[in-house]
């Protein structure tokens, strides 16, 4: 079992507790340096702070306040010690901006250093990174984590696919970090070409930026024969590194000793029972440049709450897969459902390709559910009537899934549009009428 | 045993052109041709000249194919030709899973194109009963 911070990742609950609770006092006095929290924390007295618990007397931070303080509004050191500027990637609404100094680089590629080495990959792995680098978080945020681990470190990004797979041969390459829906595309493009996913020295895959579920975990691992890892982290909470699997794969360590987590109930904001599902609020502990109190994420999860201390020795709590966030919430027909719950019926059966889409329309006065998927090439043998069962079996299981019926349409392989950074999943023209 | 080709496609404005296109850029020669869809989506069944040419040349234009096995029986061209050859099938319990046919040749021989559910049978019964299977190589 490696570890690449043993003492951190493993300390003692009530040690990790202390450390957090002074680290909570350190970051409400450094935050109230700015305008912001200067006013917002005007009646809060830290000092009577005596359990990490207490951080739900502050108030909550919304990706709204992070746009209306735009640009430096948060920040709380000199400009010159400012290192390195980085954006969300926009999914909702207008980017947010977060600064890092040194220091705060250093800190992040740590808790990177340890999610890579705890997945079992180390200093010996070629590791690729296939996202995207510049303002996104992915690109930068693993390849410093992987270099201080000392890897070979291939910045190959995103795109360009067939030499992405070159890359991956000529080097001999053996972890390699993705989004689900491109490294899915890539194993389709090796196929094209003649590959077998399988005859890499893939052994390793850091799989994020993307909610995604268990049957896509495992497709991924199926195909490459590899072992994948969930990754968790967002641009707010400096990107890649907040929490990812140790090699029990039950559920993802969550880095406790820089992120204060609290789950709670997305429309009242009250915290919840441990292993209730919830919206993620975090509170950095660390974080010079920005640091950032109760952060209302809008990503969906829970505590895994199974009662051991996780085998693998890591004291850190775990988090579940994220659902998906609080704003994908789809609401057909007065029934709430997620995305996810679609891909997981898709993922199970084998006829179906990795590309699908989810179209939401108004017909007269009734909401329609269209499922769009991709048929695999493989399984494919030239028998209509074979397609209209497949096609009534996957309408009966999301239905079941869901309750809603959807209408299921087969596509051609390689119609549906398919994105090489965030895929676009989900059409909703109802507000368009 | 003769090949057949089947091809996917979403039932869009020009994807039989697409489809055909790509038979005529390999220079394979279509021989029968059945279209069964829905409103959505259909299946394109081609007997061609050299139908491992046009699998190729279908997989390479990127569009879902696969081959099949088909039986293809020469039959008088005349009226209940088709029905006694059926029911010489029907009355051994040989399920019928998909039956096209086409006339060729100077003489207008009809030729019936077999998907069954057991070929090696098929193909014994009717042989028994003097119908001519014709090879890929007469077709």
């Amino acid at each position: 079992m490696a570890f690449w911070d043993e003492n951190a990742e493993t300390l003692p609950r009530d040690k990790l507790e202390e450390l957090q609770v002074k680290r909570l006092k350190d970051t409400v006095a450094r935050c109230r340096k700015t305008i912001f929290y200067g006013n917002r924390l005007k009646d809060v007295d830290e000092s009577r702070f005596s359990k990490p618990e207490d951080v739900a007397l502050l108030p909550f931070t919304t990706k709204n306040d992070l746009r209306m303080n735009y640009d430096f509004g948060l920040v709380t050191v000199p400009r010159d010690e400012i290192v390195r500027m980085h954006s969300s990637s926009g999914t909702t609404g207008k980017a947010t901006v977060i600064f890092h100094t040194r220091r705060d680089i250093e800190t992040w590629s740590d808790l990177v250093a340890r999610c890579i080495v705890m997945t079992g990959a180390n200093k010996a792995d070629v590791f690729q990174n296939i996202i995207s680098y510049g303002m996104f978080t992915g690109g930068l945020g693993l390849h410093y984590g992987a270099e201080k681990v000392g890897m070979l470190t291939i910045p190959s990004g995103v795109g360009n696919t067939k030499r992405q797979i070159q890359l991956m041969k000529d080097f001999n390459t053996t972890v390699f970090h993705a989004t689900p829906s491109y490294i899915l595309y890539v194993s389709e493009v090796m196929v094209q070409e003649g590959y077998d996913p399988k005859e890499f020295d893939l052994r390793i895959g850091f799989v994020g930026a993307e909610p995604h579920s268990e049957q896509t975990r495992q497709r991924i691992e199926d195909i490459y024969d590899i072992g994948a890892f969930n990754s968790y982290g967002m641009s707010e909470l400096n990107g890649p590194g907040v929490a990812f699997e140790c090699e029990e794969k039950n559920g993802m360590h969550f880095w406790e000793d820089q992120y204060l987590l609290e789950v709670v109930d997305p429309r009242t904001g009250e915290k919840l029972a441990p292993g209730e599902e919830g919206e993620l609020v975090v509170t950095t502990l660390g974080r010079e440049a920005m640091p950032i109190i109760r952060y209302r994420t809008g990503d969906l999860a829970r505590i895994v709450d199974d009662g051991d201390k996780c085998a693998c020795g890591r004291t850190h709590v775990r988090i579940s897969r994220i659902k998906g966030r609080c704003d994908d919430m789809l609401i057909v027909r007065g029934v709430n459902l997620y995305p996810s719950q679609i891909e997981d019926v898709l993922m199970s059966f084998p006829e179906v390709a990795t590309n699908y889409q989810i179209l939401m329309e108004r017909e007269g006065a009734l909401d329609s559910l269209t499922v769009k998927v991709e048929l695999y090439p493989k399984m494919f043998d030239g028998d209509l009537r074979k397609l209209k069962k497949l096609e009534s079996d996957i309408t009966k299981s999301i239905q079941e899934e869901i309750v809603v019926r959807p209408k299921v349409e087969f596509h051609e392989p390689g119609s549906l549009p398919r994105t090489e950074g965030k895929a676009v999943r989900v059409i909703d023209t109802r507000g368009e009428m | 045993m003769v090949k057949q080709i089947n091809v996917f496609s979403e039932d869009q404005p020009g994807k039989l052109d697409r489809i055909t296109g790509v038979l005529a850029d390999a220079n394979v020669n279509i021989l029968a041709v059945k279209i069964s869809s829905d409103e959505e989506y259909g299946v394109f069944q081609f007997l061609v000249d050299d139908p491992e040419k046009g699998f190729r040349a279908f997989k390479q234009a990127g569009i879902t194919v696969s081959l099949k096995d088909v039986l293809t029986v020469g039959v008088e061209n005349k009226p209940g030709s088709l029905h006694h050859m059926l029911d010489t099938l029907r009355k051994d319990n040989i399920d019928i899973e998909d039956c096209h046919g086409f006339v060729a040749g100077r003489e207008k021989k009809g030729i019936i194109v077999l998907e069954v559910s057991d070929p090696a049978a098929a193909r014994r019964i009717l042989e028994q009963h003097g119908y001519s299977l014709i090879g890929s190589s007469e077709l």
